[in-house]
């Protein structure tokens, strides 16, 4: 056998070459397997499929538009809305996405070229963790800092009409090799249950929940609530850029007649009391009550849903730490509507 | 400037592209350059400090070699040390004592008041000072040449891959390198693509993922459970191991690319059977320089067990000073002077030479191992708490609950560490530096790198956290 240490130059040489050439190929392989490997709900580019969806809507004049998180997505029945105010059917609008924040409803609008005239309301989701810049996405993974941006930008056509240089090359280094569109295991696992093709295109607006997978959840509630809980408020600290993202929404809402609905969805009692539990937290819910309150106006109210004993639904319809099942939807949406439409004024966040 | 950040592949690929263009003089003036800016990105007025140490160093160490008037030569030794420590303790001490002083008045029923600077502290102070220092004693000591050269010097003390956090380099092992011709090797630029890529990996997939998790286990421990305490010591224990050992592979690896080779700082610390071997394999560089510019002045094992007991001690305490200013610091290098000074004085009792002389079975070397990890782990928890209450408050959580956290995300992290401790102990195994060796096929070796870059970008944190031994 040859001693390692007499290898010629020559041949160290090569091998190094052959060990870039191997590892570059790989890579390619590792490249190929991120793309068909299915990119989860949550980095889906959602934003041009719902600002599309708003911009071509023709079934009805928009009267109602909800903008939000997965939560809301669960939580607002469309059809109840319309029949409740005597709209026509179709009239209300569901655009909220997974994890959807404000800069998500700012960048749909913006897309949309604004909110059609018709709209008379918009409904918008202002849970706490958004407001939280270090929030975690529930069920694992590192934090992912420019998720929103990435969901913006889908396509490579759009990625290289970015305006400001950095960005740009970010991001189109980003549709060449994905880094910010990672695959957490278990996509892995689901892309060997078969190909994935992608689907720019938004699920059917309002609740849409498997009654399997409800069960599933509601086996796991308060372990969901408990998890999920400490994800959301991972060393919870306020985000001035999430703040200036609702001031922007709420200008350019403030551009149509619409009045703007600030709501905090129900949750699940473990939910909110781990989150309570957790250091820091109590005052960074303070701080955002303060932020929101500071927001209110005529044409600004707030909701504060979260105990479903106030807004509903019954305790048994929140599936895992809020999300709602179809029945669940259907009660919240209507008791949601009787609340808005109530005489007395909200009291301010701040003042609970 | 970070290795992490996005400006640091494109400052490295400008350098590189322009020094190997150039003659060797003009490389090492280049590379002053470079490290100038290196160090200025982050803040340019710190510049001064490294420029003082720079030219005071050079000049006495000139007048120490050329002068055979003792009292001169120490005037000179005195003013190198006088300037050095000077600045040291200015910038990373005053506060410190200053609040000191005034506590320790206010409990002798004494009022007093003391002023703050709260001076920024600059980046890297720590490890150029004691490198600086070390020339500058060697040369007193007879022990090297100074340089004629000051700009070769210069480089020498801004030398940027391991300017602000080491490894802290002897003037033997690191001038002749500068002052010679260079020439990069196909061994270099593998051993430099392996050396990066570990470091990457260390960095972003281990050291960052669990800080999050430490973070807010060492702010809040009183809503820990014991199990979550635990736990945020261990992955303490890992981030620090990964972020200090991932930091000097890449500072290696770059100066690998640049044809010189940097000490290793890292030798499988965790694999260590006692607490002295342990100082033995972690943070050599520092290690080194406290035993030889400290310990064995303070006389080192020269005069009987006590005065060696009292050396490790203080040795070690001015170590805990030199992390920080702060009493954990210190109380966290009092305690692994206690623990050497234990582990000198057990074995020195209860071993003969003989039984010294030979190796330890398996069995007691897996129990040694796992009682020195343990034990490192539990010295690490003053060493990471912002107070020796925060400490207390945090070894006090383990006599809570024993309720598992639920944190799945880590088990990416968790698996690369299992990953690193493989490749560690292939190293140990083998007693080789690198952990991939040039005798595995192309095809493995392409394979590993293609595995570290996909774990870099798709696991690690996208959230950019400054490595840990740049606060020191």
């Amino acid at each position: 056998m040859s001693d390692p240490s007499s290898t010629s130059s020559s041949e160290r040489t090569t091998s190094l070459g052959r060990t870039l050439a191997w590892c570059f190929a790989f890579l390619l392989l590792a490249r190929f397997g991120f793309t068909s490997c299915p990119l989860d709900s949550v980095n889906r580019p959602w934003i041009p499929a719902a600002a599309a969806a708003l911009r071509t809507y023709d079934r009805a004049p928009v009267e109602t538009v909800a903008l939000g998180s997965s939560l809301m997505r669960a939580a607002f029945a469309p059809w109840v809305w319309s029949e409740a105010e005597g709209a026509p059917p179709d009239s209300a609008l569901n655009l909220a996405l997974d994890s959807g924040v404000s800069f998500d409803g700012l960048q749909i609008l913006g897309r949309a070229g604004g909110l059609p005239e018709t709209t008379e309301r918009v409904l918008v989701e202002v849970p706490y963790w958004s407001f939280n810049r270090n929030w975690r996405r529930p069920g694992g993974q590192a934090p992912n800092g420019p998720l929103q941006q990435v969901r913006q930008w889908g396509g490579l056509r759009e990625r290289l009409s970015i305006d400001a240089a950095g960005p740009r090359a970010r991001f189109v280094g980003d549709w060449l090799w994905p880094l910010y569109q990672r695959r957490g295991p278990a996509a892995w696992i689901l892309r060997l249950q078969g190909p994935w093709k992608p689907e720019p295109v938004l699920p059917p607006a309002g609740p849409s929940w498997d009654p399997a997978r409800h069960a599933r959840m509601a086996h796991r509630a308060r372990f969901q609530a408990d998890r999920i809980a400490r994800d959301h408020f991972y060393a919870p600290q306020v985000s001035r850029f999430e703040l200036e993202s609702l001031d922007a929404l709420l200008a350019e809402i403030a551009k149509t007649r619409a009045e703007v609905i600030l709501v905090r969805l129900p949750t699940r009692k473990a939910y909110r009391e781990t989150a309570l539990s957790l250091p820091g937290v109590r005052d960074f819910t303070e701080t955002v009550d303060r932020e929101i309150a500071a927001r209110l106006g005529e044409r600004v109210s707030f909701v504060d849903c979260s105990d479903p004993a106030s807004c509903g639904p019954s305790p048994q319809e929140i599936i895992d730490y809020g999300h709602m099942s179809g029945p669940g939807a259907v009660e919240f949406t209507q008791r949601l509507f009787d609340r808005t439409h109530q005489p007395d004024p909200e009291t301010s966040p701040a003042e609970r | 400037m970070l290795f992490n950040s996005f400006e640091f592949p494109v400052f490295l690929g400008v350098v590189l592209l322009v020094y190997y263009s150039l003659p060797h003089r003009a490389q090492n003036r280049w590379l002053l350059i470079a490290s100038y800016v290196f160090y200025g990105w982050w803040d340019w007025r710190f510049l001064s400090l490294i420029l003082v140490s720079t030219l005071v160093d050079f000049f006495c160490s000139r007048g120490i070699a050329a002068s055979s008037d003792r009292k001169r030569r120490l005037l000179l030794l005195r003013t190198s040390l006088v300037t050095n420590l000077g600045i040291l303790g200015f910038f990373k001490y005053f506060d410190f004592f200053s609040e000191s002083a005034v506590e320790l008045l206010d409990l002798l029923g004494l009022h007093a008041s003391a002023p703050i600077l709260n001076l920024i502290l600059p980046i890297g102070i720590s490890f150029y000072t004691f490198q600086t220092l070390a020339y500058t004693i060697d040369v007193w000591r007879g022990e090297i040449r100074p340089t004629r050269n000051l700009l070769d010097f210069a480089l020498y003390v801004a030398f940027f891959p391991q300017l602000v956090a080491g490894p802290i380099e002897r003037a033997r092992q690191l001038l002749p390198q500068i002052e010679t011709a260079r020439r990069v090797t196909r061994d270099d630029l593998s051993a430099a693509l392996q050396l990066l890529l570990l470091g990457f990996f260390k960095k972003l997939v281990i050291a960052d993922a669990f800080a999050p998790y430490v973070d807010l286990a060492f702010a809040g421990p009183e809503k820990l459970s014991a199990a979550a305490t635990l736990l945020a010591i261990y992955l303490f224990a890992f981030q620090i191991y990964a972020d200090f050992s991932g930091y000097t592979d890449i500072a290696r690896g770059t100066a690998r690319l640049l044809g010189f080779r940097l000490s290793v700082n890292f030798r499988q610390p965790y694999l260590s059977a006692n607490i002295s071997e342990f100082w033995r394999r972690w943070h050599i560089s520092l290690s080194s320089w406290l035993r030889d510019y400290l310990y064995i002045p303070l006389g080192g094992s020269r005069h009987g067990p006590a005065r060696t007991y009292r050396n490790l001690f203080l040795t070690m305490l001015l170590g805990g000073l030199w992390h920080g200013a702060a009493w954990n610091f210190v109380a966290w290098g009092g305690l692994h002077g206690i623990a050497l000074a234990i582990h000198r004085m057990t074995t020195g009792r209860t071993v003969s030479s003989d039984a010294r002389s030979r190796p330890p079975g398996v069995v007691h070397r897996a129990l040694g191992i796992l009682f020195t990890f343990h034990l490192v782990c539990l010295l690490w928890v003053p060493f990471r708490a912002a107070s020796l209450q925060e400490a207390l408050a945090l070894l006090a959580g383990l006599g809570g609950d024993w309720t598992l956290p639920v944190l799945p995300w880590l088990i990416p992290s968790a698996i690369a560490i299992l990953g690193v401790f493989a490749l560690d102990i292939a190293c140990w195994r083998k007693d080789r530096e690198l952990p991939i060796p040039d005798t595995w096929p192309p095809v493995a070796r392409g394979a590993v790198y293609a595995l570290l870059i996909v774990a870099f970008s798709f696991i690690g944190t996208p959230n950019v956290r400054p490595f840990i031994y740049f606060q020191f």
